[in-house]
């Protein structure tokens, strides 16, 4: 399992925009799990 | 305040990963990833990734020990952090960083090994608990922003064909 977690603090947030940005966190982890995989084997 | 939680599991653009994973030797592919990922593999606003052992993380940097999932045979985290004004994240459309005004950011990756597949129960519990652990206990009908005044979570499973395969 891959998560991410973001958090924003500030006088104006986007929440929306902060998911958007985990989300692209959890699939940059994501492909990074795999290249350390292959060099894993 | 804001802290969605994006939870990936494998879908049909992860097979190739997931293949390469399970014939990987798990201890020595979690020794390999206490190696952060790299500045240049990380999306714009996220930088500068460390290692840290989630057994001896504290609370505020999000990270799941093993030793607090059933099933889970190990689990590698590292923080981040996390430029909101550069990925223009809090600013108006159109405003400049200045008068987006104060805002901070702190990001985390983790990444936790089990000894199963995960359910769709297993998945909606840890949700759950994710959820309660981001805001408080807040109790079975009461709203997520409950258990801390200001602050608001979302916990996400992301749909990784419908990012990586938008037709």
């Amino acid at each position: 399992m891959v998560m991410s977690m973001a958090v924003q603090a500030g006088a104006e947030v986007d929440a929306d925009a902060v998911l958007a940005a985990s989300q692209d966190l959890v699939l940059a982890g994501a492909g990074y799990l795999g290249s350390v995989a292959e060099d894993a084997q | 305040m804001s802290a969605p939680l994006a939870v990936a599991q494998e879908d049909v653009d992860l097979e190739p990963v997931a293949e390469t994973v399970l014939d990987a030797d798990q201890e020595a592919l979690m020794k390999a990833l206490e190696t952060p990922i790299k500045d240049e593999n990380l999306p714009e606003g996220f930088s500068n990734a460390t290692f840290v052992d989630p057994e001896t993380a504290s609370a505020e940097e999000g990270v799941l020990p093993a030793s607090d999932l059933e099933g889970a045979e190990g689990s590698v985290a590292y923080a981040i952090d996390f430029d909101p004004v550069a990925r223009s994240v809090g600013a108006t459309p159109g405003s400049s960083p200045a008068e987006a005004g104060f805002s901070i950011g702190l990001a985390s990756l983790n990444y936790v090994f089990m000894d199963d597949e995960i359910t769709a129960d297993d998945l909606e519990e840890f949700k759950s608990g994710a959820q309660e652990g981001l805001v408080g206990e807040t109790g079975a009908d009461a709203s997520p922003e409950a258990g801390a005044p200001g602050m608001e979570a979302t916990v996400e499973e992301l749909g990784l064909r419908a990012r990586r395969s938008p037709t």
